[in-house]
C-alpha cells in the first residue's frame, strides 16, 4: 500500500509532463497543419483544379463555336453572292446573244 | 554556421552554377538565425530566440505564397505572436512560436519535392530537438539540437551541389 501510494503521484507527474512538453507542441503542430490546409493555403489542387480546367475548356469551346459560326456565315454569304453573280452573268450573256440575233 | 548556405550558393554562382530563386530564399531563411545570433549581442537573447522563427516564416511566405494566402498567413503569425506574449510566464512561448513557425515553413515547402529533405531535417527534426532541449536543457540536448541544424545545412548543400560532384 505504501509503495503504491508513493508511485501514483510520480506517474501522474510524468503523465502531466508528457502532455505539457510533448502533447501540447504536437497538438499545436497538428492544429496549425489543419488551419493551413483549411483556411490559409490557396485551393489550387484536386477538385477545384478540375473545375478550373473545365471552365477553361468551356470558355474555349464557346469562343471556337462563335468563331466557326462567323466563318460559316461569311462563307454562306460569299457563296450566295458568287452564285447570284454567276446567274446574273449567265442571264446577261443570254440576253446579249438574243440582242445580237435580233440586230 | 547558418550563413553557410548563402556562402555555398555564392561559391556555386561564382563557378557559373546558378541555382533557382527558391534555393536562395531558403538560404536566406536559414541565415536568419545567424542574423538573430548577431543581434542577440545587443538585444535580449531570449526575445531574439523567440521571435526569429516568425521572421523565418515571414520571409519564406513572402517568397512562396500568392497575395491573399500570404496575408492570411501573416495574420496567423500575428495571432501566434500575440498568444506567445500572453503565454509569457505561464507557458513556453519559445516552443509555441517555433512549433507554429517551423510547421508553417515545412508545409509551405512540402509541394516543392527537392526542398523537402533540407526543410524536414532542419525544421522538422530540428523542432523535435528543440523540444528535447526545452524539456531537459543541458549540453547534451544543446549539442543534439546544433547537430541536427548542422545536418540540415549539410543536406541543403548536398541538394544544391553540382551533378558532377554528386556523381563522383
Amino acid at each position: 500500500m505504501i509503495l503504491q501510494g508513493a508511485t501514483e503521484p510520480v506517474l501522474l507527474e510524468v503523465f502531466v509532463a508528457l502532455i505539457k512538453f510533448v502533447g501540447a507542441p504536437a497538438a499545436t503542430a497538428f492544429g496549425f497543419i489543419w488551419l493551413m490546409r483549411k483556411a490559409i493555403l490557396p485551393k489550387a489542387n484536386g477538385a477545384s483544379q478540375a473545375a478550373q480546367t473545365k471552365e477553361i475548356v468551356q470558355h474555349l469551346d464557346t469562343k471556337l463555336t462563335g468563331h466557326f459560326d462567323q466563318l460559316r456565315r461569311d462563307l454562306s454569304i460569299t457563296i450566295q453572292r458568287e452564285t447570284e453573280n454567276a446567274v446574273t452573268k449567265y442571264l446577261f450573256g443570254i440576253w446579249q446573244s438574243k440582242e445580237q440575233q435580233r440586230r | 554556421m547558418s550563413i553557410l548556405p548563402l556562402v555555398w550558393l555564392g561559391v556555386l554562382a561564382y563557378y557559373r552554377q546558378s541555382r533557382s530563386a527558391t534555393w536562395w530564399a531558403l538560404a536566406l531563411v536559414l541565415s536568419v538565425s545567424w542574423i538573430a545570433d548577431t543581434v542577440a549581442h545587443w538585444v535580449d537573447p531570449w526575445l531574439v530566440s523567440t521571435t526569429y522563427p516568425l521572421v523565418q516564416a515571414l520571409v519564406w511566405a513572402f517568397v512562396l505564397l500568392p497575395s491573399p494566402a500570404l496575408w492570411r498567413f501573416v495574420a496567423a503569425l500575428a495571432v501566434t505572436a500575440g498568444i506567445a506574449v500572453a503565454l509569457d510566464g505561464i507557458g513556453r512561448p519559445d516552443v509555441f512560436v517555433r512549433t507554429v513557425a517551423w510547421t508553417g515553413l515545412v508545409i509551405l515547402a512540402w509541394p516543392h519535392r527537392q526542398l523537402r529533405a533540407p526543410m524536414a531535417v532542419t525544421f522538422g527534426v530540428g523542432w523535435l530537438a528543440w523540444i528535447a532541449y526545452s524539456i531537459a536543457p543541458g549540453w547534451a540536448t544543446w549539442v543534439a539540437y546544433q547537430g541536427v541544424r548542422a545536418v540540415g545545412l549539410g543536406v541543403f548543400c548536398w541538394a544544391t551541389a553540382p551533378q558532377l560532384a554528386r556523381a563522383r
